[in-house]
């Protein structure tokens, strides 16, 4: 009788579980993994399921009904809300975070600021010693893997999308990168700015430095806003997550993802 | 003008290798047709390659290359002679700077490219048969020659103008001196409800010369309304042929009742000439899809023509299709 009552109290809870589809950005992943676990923990009849796949095919999977929340680390383009008002969806942006990229280079290195220029320059080649930008040696590029959501936007702000230099470290992580530039005398590298710390040395962008202050008041030039797409304003469960994460616990977590919160 | 399809090629080739993926489609399909005149006394039945579609497109900016080659087989191919392999596009977008806050995602287009006109451009194939003006041999899908397209600001809608020699791409060698000019306005005021008028203006030639030249009109109203799992189209067609006029009309519903699975309906009406008695033809079409993965959609449709001549029999087929998309 126990094992018909537990079934049976199973079924109940499979039958009225609210669910959740997620869908986007490898960006915006770590802080919808993070929230719809803590979210699940307090709510246990939510039902939330997060994927990555990037922003395009989580905005292509709301405009399909596909997904009840598009994560994406870019505004939808004018293409996308055209498709999507066509099909019947308002894409509604909620900006749950930004994302703010911080140059860094060893400690000992005198340079203390640089331009977009110059980032570009020696991100693509142009420019591979120190001299030419104000320090010394030769210089050690350092830069996320090329499937990183960091790269993606890194590439996008400070090198307008121009090919990277084959002489780039790539690294896994902003970790490792972390790590790297802090023990390679002539490297430069970026970093989300949840992983700054005393080992490396960030410089002031087009003469800003990186801080939660300046990513909010847009002043920092390699920052941009991170969403989460409901079609319509959201409602049930899509709302009680949006909020969740919108919350000072929401907003804790995504501190704790590197990110910078928009509250 | 074989001139420019070969620069265009050459363009996609040279500028777009190393970032030109190659995907398409193949639609092949099965038809069992019910005799259509008195002397034909057995079914027809044949498989047949409708379309295949293999297509590039680069990621170069501000010029970005597209080209599609589509393979069609006739019904029961067997020799090498009943295929035929034909360039459906050979385009270059040239994105225009500074005027995208404006006119979002403008563009030149220059070679053989979509025609933006009424449903042509809409019509995805979500029932086998063509949509209303390619079935009546009004419009064709594809042109040679140069337009302009952009979206309204804010996801509002889209608008084009286009100019073609006018002979459809499986003839984009120049017959007719002048040339065909095609406008298209498609508003959507609120989501899921999408406003489209389009009008084509050309003089073609009424044979295979440019001796005698026929004026040639074309225009649509088309509203479209997508709620849920229910999409809902309809579509007035005006055509002018010198002094002929004639009209159509056609209403397509679907209605998804799964992610995967949808019932789908059409009416066609078309008079090609409305100053003579009993001139027009209804088509009507029922049927199924069924999405068996990303890259298969399985389609069976029942199809039946009747005709307002008394003395003409009415026709009917049964089509399933299977769309491969790679």
């Amino acid at each position: 009788m126990k094992k018909i009552i537990t079934l049976a109290l199973l079924l109940s809870v499979g039958l009225f579980a609210q669910k959740l589809t997620i869908q986007g950005s490898t960006t915006v992943l770590p802080i919808a993994q993070a929230a719809a676990e803590a979210y699940m923990d307090n709510n246990p009849d939510a039902d939330i399921t997060v994927r990555g796949g990037g922003s395009g095919t989580g905005i292509a999977a709301l405009i399909d009904g596909a997904t009840d929340i598009a994560d994406a680390s870019r505004p939808m383009k004018d293409k996308e809300i055209k498709t999507a008002r066509e099909k019947g969806v308002n894409p509604v942006a909620h900006i749950v975070a930004r994302d703010g990229i911080a140059v860094v280079v060893h400690p000992d290195n005198p340079i203390k600021e640089i331009s977009i220029e110059d980032i570009k320059a020696i991100y693509t080649g142009e420019v591979s010693r120190w001299d030419k930008v104000g320090g010394k040696g030769t210089i050690v590029v350092v830069s996320r893997d090329a499937a990183s959501g960091t790269f993606e936007a890194f590439n996008e702000l400070a090198l307008n999308n121009a090919k990277l230099t084959d002489a780039a470290l790539m690294l896994a992580s902003n970790l490792e990168i972390a790590r790297t530039v802090a023990q390679t005398p002539g490297a430069i590298g970026y970093i989300g700015l949840g992983y700054l710390s005393d080992n490396v040395k960030a410089l002031k962008v087009e003469g800003v430095m990186p801080s939660e202050a300046t990513v909010n008041d847009n002043s920092y030039p390699l920052a941009r806003p991170l969403f989460m797409y409901t079609n319509g304003n959201p409602k049930g469960l899509a709302k009680g997550f949006i909020d969740f994460v919108m919350s000072a616990p929401g907003q804790k977590i995504v501190k704790e993802a590197g990110f910078v919160p928009v509250k | 003008m074989k001139y420019i399809l070969s620069v265009l090629l050459l363009g996609l080739m040279v500028f777009g290798y190393a970032e030109a993926p190659i995907y398409g489609y193949f639609w092949t399909r099965y038809t069992f047709e019910n005799p259509t005149t008195p002397e034909v006394e057995e079914n027809e039945n044949y498989f047949s390659i409708e379309r295949g579609y293999i297509r590039w497109k680069t990621k170069t900016s501000p010029v970005s290359f597209s080209g599609t080659v589509d393979i069609t087989s006739k019904k029961d191919a067997t020799a090498s002679t009943d295929w035929q392999i034909r360039l459906k596009y050979a385009q270059a977008d040239w994105t225009l700077p500074g005027i995208g806050e404006y006119l979002p995602d403008a563009k030149l287009m220059l070679g053989l490219q979509k025609v933006y006109f009424g449903i042509v451009d809409l019509w995805e194939y979500a029932v086998i048969e063509k949509n209303l003006e390619e079935a009546e041999k009004k419009m064709n899908s594809a042109e040679l020659g140069v337009g302009f397209h952009s979206l309204l600001p804010g996801g509002y809608g889209e608008f084009s103008v286009q100019a073609f020699n006018g002979n459809g791409y499986s003839n984009v060698v120049e017959v007719n001196t002048n040339k065909a000019f095609v406008g298209n306005l498609s508003i959507v005021p609120i989501p899921g409800v999408m406003l489209k008028g389009s009008y084509w203006m050309a003089e073609q030639p009424s044979g295979d010369t440019i001796i005698t030249q026929v004026t040639q009109d074309r225009y649509v109203g088309l509203v479209q309304l997508k709620y849920g799992p229910v999409t809902v189209i309809g579509e007035y067609l005006g055509t002018k042929d010198d002094e002929t006029n004639g009209m159509g009309y056609t209403g397509f519903a679907e209605f998804a009742l799964t992610k995967a699975i949808s019932i789908l309906g059409r009416y066609d009406y078309y008079d090609s000439d409305t100053d003579v008695d009993n001139n027009g033809h209804n088509r009507i079409i029922g049927g199924i899809n069924w999405s068996v993965s990303d890259h298969l959609l399985t389609q069976a449709n029942y199809q039946i023509m009747t005709y307002e001549d008394e003395e003409r029999e009415s026709e009917d087929k049964v089509m399933v299709q299977f769309k491969v998309s790679y």
